[in-house]
Order: C-alpha cells, then structure tokens, then sequence
C-alpha cells in the first residue's frame, strides 16, 4: 500500500472511529488474528454465525472500501454478513487491499464480476440469466449478481447523537468497528479462493 | 377545516416562548446541529456542483415518479419482493395491518420513519392489539413520552438529558444519570431482546433506485439493521416521489445528505436491499409499500418543488421561527419551513387539520435561510410565499373583499394619501388603551411607535424640494 493511500485511509478511519490496521504479510496477518480471536482461521468462507448470535464480536470479510469516506462494503455474497454487521458487540471486518475504492461512484460503475456459483446459490442473487428472463435490464441483473440480495455499507460503528446532540458510541450495534486490510493473494491463501472478489477498481 | 391553524399556533407557539428549559435545548441543539454542518460542507470542494446535481436527481425522482416506481417495483418483485401501492393513508394503515395478521405478529419493531408518523401507523396497529416499539433512540423517547417528534431527524432535540434520565427512570426502572452514554445503554438493554423477539420489523425508505430495484435506509444507531434482518417479515413504507432513476446517482445524494443531516460525512450505515435476503439469512419476506397519501396532489399544485425534499432537517436548525418554537408548536410531524410546504398536503385534515387554505405559511418571517441551506436547493422562500398567495385565494369572502379593497385604496395615489393622513391623526388622538385593543398582536409585547408628523413623500418634499413630482 502506498504511503498517501495509507494516510488517507488513517485520516478517515480515525475520524468514524474505526480501530484499522493495515497487514502486509502472513506474519502480521496471523499475529492480528490471534489479536482478535477470529474464529476460524484455517477454515474457508463464511464466519460462524452461531458464534456471533450470542457473543461479543462479529467477523466478516467486506466485498471492498471506499478510501473518500472509510467505508466497508459488507454484500449478500456471504449470506449472513448483513445481521453479523449489527448484532456483536464489536464488528472485526477484513478487506482486500485490491477492493479498495477511491469513491462510493467508483464501486457502482466498476464492471460486472461474473458471480460464481458459490455467491449466486448462497448469496440469495439471481443469476444473470434468471434476471433477464424476469425482465431485468442488464444492469439491474449485474448489480445483482455482484452484491447478491444486500449491500450495507458500514463507515465507523454504531452510534447516537439524540439525547444534547452528544455522541455516543454502540447504540443498537456495534460499540468498536476494527478493520483491516491485506493483499489478496494473503487472504485467499489465508480464507480460500472463493472469500475475496476479483475485481477492484 | 379544524379551527385556525394559524391561531392554533401561536396558542402553542406562546406556551413554547415562555418556557425557558425549552428554549435552552431548542438553542443549543441547533447550534450544534448548524456548526457541525458548516464544518463537513466546508471540507466538500465544488459543493455546488453536488447540489445541482442532487436537484436535477430529486426533480426526476417527482416528476418522472410514475415510470420510476414501476420500474422499482418490477425488479423489486423479480427479486421476490412483494409491492404494495397505497393511494391514502388508510389504504396504508390497510396494507401493513393485513401484512402484521398474516405473519401471526404480536411484537412489531420500528426504525425511524417519517412516512410512518405522517400516516399515524403505530396508534393505527396498537388499536388492533399489537405491541409497536419505536427503536431509534429519539423516536423512543417520544413515544415514552406520548409525544410527537419535535425534528424530523433529531425526534427529542427539545429535551436535555435531565428530562430523558427522569422518563427512564419512571418508565423503565433505570438508575438516574445524567450521562448520555449511560442513558444509551439502558435503552440498548431494554431494546436488545424485543428485536430478538419481534414478528415484523418496520423501516422507512430514504430512497429506492429504480434502476436496480434497491431500497435504500440510512441510520447511525443500527436499530434499522436489526429491525429488517431479525424479524420474520420486513415491511418498508417510502413514498412515491423517493425514486432515484439510477444506481450511479447514490453517490452525489450520499455525499449531501448526511452532512446537511446530522453534520457527517457518511452516516455509520447505509442498507441498499435488492429483495428478500436467502432462506435462514433475514426475513423471510419483504414487502415495499410505495404510498401516494397527497404527493399527487402537492404535484398538481404550486408548491410541487418540495417533493425534491430530502427530508435533511437542515431548514429547521435554521429558522428563526423553528429554533425559538420549536417543532411541536407547529402542531404536526413536518414542522419547519419544509413541514409548512408538506404539512397540508401529506398530513391534511384529518390528521393536523391543516390544507392549502388553513395551512400555516403566515408563521415564515420571510428570511430565506431555508433556501440557502436546502441540499436538493428548492427555492423554499418563494414556495412559501406561493403558499401564502394560495391560502389567501382560498380565504373567506370577507377577507378576500378586505384585500380587494386596500388594493383599490394602494393603487390610487389620492386615497392612499387620505387613508395615511388619518392613521397619523388616529395614533395621535385615540388614547393608548384603545389603539392596544386595536392591535393586539403587535401591542402585547411592544409599545406602538410615535406617529411621524407628516408622510413619507412629504418629507421628501421638503428635504428635497423639486425630487418628487
């Protein structure tokens, strides 16, 4: 990761309040797992959810980031992912440094992944030639196999400002977000090839 | 009509203004809310470029709203969602009932919606039996309270937090504090396991991309996550304006409204739902209720550009009228120079007993600070000054001759000077009690002004002889 890269990204993760470390190789990834207790190292795909449901933190791998605002795009590739966002305690998100976005715009405009087979039957997205059949147009059929039935876009965590306009961390979700991000190619070594997209900006 | 919306107001209005507490967080909030904004709009370059581009968005999401919502619907129910159009608020109300019915609910979850409050849904459902809970920490609060929301998205911005730590402590057995982390928690406690246990979660609905049939929710709490992915049923109310024609066109109005919202750059989460998520995943159903309840109507009307609304609250943080009267003075869920334009259409008789000819336009102080602020920059001050010019169209016949007459009395240089020459004799020779009598509303708090001892035009005269005709 470049310098200027790395600082923005510093900027914007401090200022929503999001504990973000950037890995460079297998060694930090490990120690940074170990770190945050992620439950299944070794293992590929989805975080357990059983675990979440009644404990303190959530794992998930996002689909990209946004660099202009901080922001973690967690979709319905991993079915899951989107009640493992607002559940925990504490939200521990990982991200590709290959998917990272320089704006929201960036995201919406980059070309159609081919969804494989995993994201379409798991991830609740109707194929592509499902869609047309439907009669959706190509580009509600491409969002769809991207990001599945959800996309949450998630910059910093929970928090309110109703009671004197005071903030306050951890409303309803998460009260910590902690994400990191990493070389592709260490995660798919790390979570298998099917755990992180292809495509980046 | 039900009663003089105007007089209503300032019965309320008055009641407000004399209550200093009141008047304190009503101060103190906004300012927050306006430095906080002038703090993230400073750091966004080219700002007014994003504005118009967030204008040209919002004026075809209402007026091309028709073709739009078909095309929404038609992805949202490829998708596997089911689509509900509501005419009024009571086809509305309908609707979502038969949707709680059908799922067997007895426990229903809210996030914050506007749209809900304007079609008085949750009275609506707890008739029928139902548990509501508002989730939002401000929606509940007021619903503690039995309030409406002051603020379309700071609910209890009237209150401070010694108000909140005395409700939860009767209402929810809480330990009084005055630290808003503290009162927080309790309501996170208190809230945790009714998501757990709720049968239908219901959200509003910020936007719907057209495009893509995506349905769009912005949140910072994280109660309209867990409001739309625990609950067996989701159902979603927005309004048939909320259409955005296209994907791509999230980034600019993400980029404009949580700054002028709540003074963010990004709210902490934003949902954008293609249909119902997979077996075991979420839901297992969701519905979208597109609602028209008046939005036809105000699109027939002179005051059409406010459907651009972005529902924002950044016109209430900065009108002088709202920010010492707060929101409840207006006597309906759109408050603020917004809520003037929205109130007598989308809210109406029945519920505010307010319309386009009993509407409260008059209450404006024609500042034009809302227009300034508007992110979706609708021009809010001639909007309400069209409202004004309708409601007296629709006026009694008596005040309709009233103004007709002083018409003929300003268009004639003669009359004019007559009728000026007698108010100066008049405010010289009634006695003080009288003219008090005679004009109350501007009496009550100030004195009458010494009458000048000639004209304006005579004054020139004399200072300028030769300048005038």
């Amino acid at each position: 990761m470049n310098r200027e890269l790395a600082a923005r990204l510093r900027e914007r993760f401090a200022a929503t309040d999001t504990e973000w470390r950037h890995l460079e190789d297998a060694a930090a990834l490990d120690a940074w797992l170990a770190e945050v207790g992620w439950p299944m190292p070794d293992a590929a795909g989805t975080p357990r959810s059983a675990a979440c449901a009644a404990g303190d933190a959530a794992w998930t791998v996002a689909d990209g980031l946004v660099a202009e605002t901080g922001t973690l795009l967690i979709s319905g590739r991993r079915p899951h992912a989107r009640r493992l966002v607002f559940l925990a305690e504490t939200h521990v998100a990982l991200a590709a440094e290959e998917t990272i976005f320089d704006t929201l715009a960036d995201f919406l405009a980059a070309p159609a992944r081919e969804a494989s087979g995993n994201a379409t039957t798991n991830g609740g997205g109707a194929t592509s030639a499902d869609a047309r059949a439907a009669g959706h147009t190509d580009a509600a059929a491409a969002w769809r196999a991207r990001v599945g039935h959800q996309l949450t876009l998630v910059t910093g965590p929970s928090r309110t400002a109703d009671i004197e306009k005071t903030l306050v961390l951890g409303a309803h979700g998460p009260r910590r977000l902690l994400a990191a991000t990493a070389p592709a190619a260490l995660l798919r070594a790390r979570f298998g090839a099917d755990a992180i997209p292809e495509a980046g900006p | 009509m039900r009663g003089n919306a105007l007089a209503a107001y300032r019965r309320r209005a008055a009641r407000a203004l004399a209550d200093a507490t009141l008047r304190g967080n009503l101060r103190r909030a906004t300012d927050t809310a306006l430095a906080k904004r002038a703090a993230r709009l400073a750091e966004i370059p080219d700002y007014d470029d994003w504005r118009e581009k967030v204008a040209a968005i919002r004026r075809a999401g209402w007026e091309d709203r028709a073709a739009l919502v078909a095309r929404a619907s038609a992805h949202l129910a490829a998708a596997g969602a089911r689509v509900h159009h509501a005419a009024d608020a009571a086809a509305a109300r309908r609707i979502v009932a038969e949707i709680a019915a059908d799922a067997g609910a007895r426990l229903v979850v809210k996030g914050k919606s506007m749209l809900t409050e304007e079609i008085e849904l949750t009275p609506h459902l707890e008739a029928l039996g139902l548990e509501v809970l508002e989730t939002d920490l401000g929606e509940f609060i007021v619903q503690l309270r039995g309030e409406m929301p002051s603020h379309i998205t700071a609910p209890a911005l009237h209150l401070n937090r010694r108000q909140v730590s005395r409700l939860f402590a009767d209402r929810l057995g809480a330990a009084e504090t005055e630290d808003p982390e503290e009162l927080t928690l309790a309501a996170r406690r208190h809230l945790r396991d009714k998501f757990l246990a709720a049968d239908v979660g219901i959200s509003g609905g910020n936007f719907v991309v057209a495009e893509t049939g995506t349905l769009v929710t912005l949140e910072n709490e994280g109660n309209i996550g867990l409001s739309t992915t625990l609950p067996r049923v989701h159902v979603a109310l927005t309004g048939i304006e909320k259409c955005l024609p296209r994907l791509a066109d999230l980034d600019p109005v993400l980029r404009l409204l949580p700054p002028n919202g709540t003074g963010q750059q990004a709210v902490s989460y934003v949902s954008l739902l293609n249909g119902p998520a997979p077996p075991g995943c979420g839901p297992e159903a969701l519905h979208v209720v597109f609602v028209d309840n008046g939005r036809s109507a105000l699109a027939a009307s002179g005051q059409r550009e406010i459907l651009a609304c972005l529902r924002c609250g950044a016109c209430l943080n900065v009108c002088p009228v709202f920010r010492n009267a707060g929101g409840h003075s207006y006597g309906a869920v759109y408050p603020g120079p917004m809520g003037i334009l929205l109130a007598p259409y989308l809210l109406g008789d029945a519920t505010a007993g307010l319309n386009p000819g009993n509407s409260l336009a008059d209450v404006c102080s024609l500042c034009e600070a809302c227009g300034e602020v508007c992110p979706a920059a609708i021009p809010l001050p001639d909007l309400i000054l069209g409202a004004r010019a309708e409601k007296e169209r629709r006026a009694p016949a008596s005040r309709r001759l009233a103004w007709r007459l002083f018409g003929r009395l300003a268009a004639s240089p003669r009359l004019f000077r007559a009728a000026g020459a007698m108010m100066r004799m008049s405010l010289r020779v009634l006695p003080a009690f009288l003219l008090a009598r005679l004009t109350p509303s501007w009496s009550r708090a100030r004195a009458l002004p010494a009458p000048p001892p000639r004209s304006f035009r005579a004054e020139l005269r004399r200072r300028h002889p030769g300048r005038l005709s």
